[in-house]
């Protein structure tokens, strides 16, 4: 870092070089920003205290979206089947990709373009379309799943009609759609660390646990983080995935928040109380990358 | 690597924010105001419905010179697009509605002429307080039920044939799952997830679905009490499948699939089953009586002339034309449509038995029926409508065991009460 005095002797033109240019470079992204991000939270904002319905005029009516949506029970049980919904998918998407990523980028590994190939494709399926497949499979009646099940003799699950089956059901597909991007992301970190460390730790007789737990992973350190941020998000916000699976079934057990939000805002046209929710999403979502962020930088310090 | 955490950070956050903050509704739909050249006529269906009007508008051009562009929307999509459309001052010439939104209810031309003019059934057009034709039905529909025959036929199973045979819910339930056990079916009925079907299923147990009384409450009588229990009592996983209106399974799959061997739903899958059911026989059946004998039926959707677009006459004449007893019976030839208009009797080129049963279900429908959709007309233009299907959606929870029978009752009268009051 320079001093302030140094910054005060550099000339005017390479000031306005310095800070100006930077500036322009950004310039697009900013009206991005504000044209697709500012704007629409300014609007949902102000929606969210009105009683607007989606057309017609918006009555200012203050915070009493937020008191009823403080007293309704059916948002406090999208909130905790969210919540139970991340707290399962986000350690999964950490395990799973981070398991397969050391296996494949482990010397012994055979086949290794092919299996890449393989757990990547996923990834271009768009989530309605996963979701559909997975719908399909684990169909009640004429699923494939419960008919395997059926001819191995366990019977029929109900794996669209029992709420808990119907989340674990979400979870899986979630988990497996995820898997190729998180798997992407461990895979270049652990080609990273250099081969040095390892060998050194297996002249000093590391097993191939120990050098994992001991070196691999404190330096994917800063990829978990992220992995962990990213996964956390993105479960808070699934909607597209369930919509097409089961669509918050059976009944409205399994409606996450996203999926609250679509059925009061465009299913029963409450646009007003849907965008309060939506704040409150928001919210959420803050609290959690900030939580996680100071974590990790305590863990950094420590 | 702090910044970057931190640039990281934001971008995340503000990518999880960004579409979520606002709830606004879609894009403004594009309607033709031009005063000349073609007229649209928005609309949503199939291909027997969409093809039968673009035939008619072929025949249209060819005796009079005047285009109509038959566009097809998506059913989702169809109102939020014209409520938009109102918005913008972009609306179409005509449109074939699910029913009449009060965003545009004081943009319509008055329509009295052509139904009085061509016998438009007319406890089907919707009039306002002066008097003024709104929309015209487009067509009749009519709740009703669906056997596969191969399975009855392979049980040995025999069904109603003639009105002095028909069964009750209980006869009905006992013959279906005589069908399951010897046919092999995997279920013995699906249901349709419709408040609409569940209407009909709730008058034929003697219920009066949910009417106002002089203050404005909804409730409902004994009945449907009933009729909610016996609901839920065949919705077992074993006479009928949960999956369907617990977690939205499709019934219609479910029947073609050939394991079904009975379907609940409509006349309007009459032309779905005639092209697409190939792998069994199928019959139409008298619904059941529990001990009353009723279908919901009604206008399929609500034809409707905007006012404002400057081609309002063009648009009125194209209706005009259509209504003529003698094209509009070559349009329900075409999409094998149930007429709404009086003294018509369409010679279908197949599944005539199908269809003139609908006609004896609607005649010795009980006049609840048409009190109800009274009521509907009435809330839709004081302006006054419910949004989503809160009878349906209670009905789930009662049936996933979230809620009590009386919970159940007492809310959708909340819900109806609190929509129209």
């Amino acid at each position: 870092m320079r001093s302030s005095e140094q910054v005060r002797s550099v000339p005017l033109r390479a000031r306005v070089r310095n800070n100006l240019v930077p500036f322009g470079f950004t310039v697009v992204t900013m009206v991005l920003f504000v044209v697709f991000f500012v704007w629409p939270a300014v609007l949902g904002l102000y929606y969210s205290l009105t009683n607007y319905r989606g057309y017609g005029t918006a009555k200012f009516v203050g915070l009493a979206n937020y008191l009823q949506l403080f007293g309704d029970s059916d948002f406090y049980q999208a909130v905790l089947r969210t919540l139970t919904y991340a707290a399962l998918v986000v350690p999964l998407s950490f395990v799973v990709p981070l398991f397969i990523s050391v296996l494949l980028v482990g010397r012994f590994c055979r086949w290794s373009r092919a299996a890449q190939v393989l757990f990547f494709l996923p990834w271009l399926i768009s989530p309605i379309v996963a979701g559909v497949i997975w719908r399909w499979m684990f169909g009640e009646s004429f699923g494939v799943v419960n008919f395997l099940l059926s001819s191995l003799g366990v019977g029929h699950i109900s794996w669209q009609t029992e709420s808990n089956l119907s989340l674990a059901t979400v979870v899986v597909a979630a988990v497996w759609g995820g898997l190729a991007f998180n798997m992407l992301l461990f895979m270049a970190a652990l080609r990273n660390i250099p081969r040095s460390y390892y060998e050194a730790a297996e002249i000093d007789g590391a097993s191939g646990w120990r050098q994992f737990w001991s070196i691999s992973l404190p330096l994917l350190r800063p990829t978990s983080f992220m992995v962990v941020l990213l996964s956390s998000i993105g479960a808070m916000k699934e909607f597209a995935l369930v919509q097409a699976l089961n669509g918050g079934g059976p009944g409205n057990t399994n409606y996450l928040m996203v999926q609250y939000i679509y059925h009061t805002g465009f299913e029963l046209n409450k646009v007003g109380y849907a965008s309060a929710a939506s704040f409150v999403l928001m919210l959420m979502l803050l609290v959690i990358a900030l939580i996680q962020v100071r974590i990790d930088r305590r863990t950094e310090l420590g | 690597m702090e910044v970057s955490r931190r640039t990281l950070l934001s971008g995340a956050v503000g990518a999880g924010a960004l579409g979520l903050a606002a709830c606004s509704g879609g894009t403004a739909g594009s309607g033709s105001s031009a005063s000349t050249g073609p007229i649209q006529f928005y609309q949503s269906g199939d291909a027997n419905q969409g093809g039968g009007y673009a035939k008619m508008a072929a025949l249209y051009e060819q005796q009079t010179g005047k285009k109509v562009e038959v566009v097809e929307v998506a059913y989702a999509d169809l109102p939020t697009k014209i409520k938009n459309a109102a918005q913008a001052n972009g609306l179409p010439a005509v449109a074939r509605m699910p029913s009449i939104d009060p965003v545009w209810k004081d943009r319509l031309v008055d329509l009295n002429d052509i139904a009085t003019a061509n016998k438009v059934k007319a406890g089907f057009v919707v009039k306002d307080s002066a008097g003024k034709a709104l929309s015209l039905p487009s067509d009749i529909t009519a709740v009703g039920m669906f056997l596969n025959k191969t399975l009855w036929d392979k049980a040995g199973v025999k069904f109603p044939t003639t009105e002095d045979s028909i069964w009750t819910w209980d006869e009905f339930v006992s013959a279906g799952k005589q069908v399951q056990a010897s046919a092999g079916a995997k279920y013995g009925l699906v249901l349709d997830r419709s408040s609409h079907r569940e209407k009909a299923f709730m008058y034929e147990f003697g219920s009066n679905w949910w009417l106002p009384d002089a203050s404005g409450t909804y409730s409902t009588n004994d009945a449907t009490t009933t009729a909610l229990n016996y609901f839920k009592g065949i919705t077992d996983d074993k006479f009928m499948p949960k999956s369907v209106w617990l977690s939205n399974d499709d019934p219609n799959a479910l029947f073609k699939s050939g394991q079904v061997a009975a379907y609940y739903s409509g006349s309007w899958q009459i032309a779905d089953f005639a092209t697409n059911i190939k792998n069994f026989e199928w019959a139409s059946v008298y619904l059941p009586k529990q001990p009353v004998r009723a279908s919901n039926f009604g206008e399929a959707a609500a034809m409707v002339v905007f006012d404002g677009t400057g081609q309002e006459q063009a648009g009125h004449d194209w209706l005009n034309w259509l209504y003529t007893p003698a094209n509009y019976q070559k349009l329900c030839e075409y999409s094998v449509m149930l007429p709404a208009v009086d003294g018509l009797t369409p010679n279908y080129s197949a599944n005539k038995d199908a269809l003139s049963l609908y006609n004896q279900e609607i005649a010795a429908s009980p006049a609840i029926v048409g009190q109800v959709k009274q009521n509907d007309f009435k809330n839709t233009l004081s302006g006054k409508s419910v949004s989503g299907d809160p009878a349906r959606d209670e009905t789930v929870k009662f049936l996933n065991g979230q809620q009590s029978v009386d919970q159940t009752v007492a809310n959708i009268g909340k819900a109806l009460t609190s929509a129209f009051k």
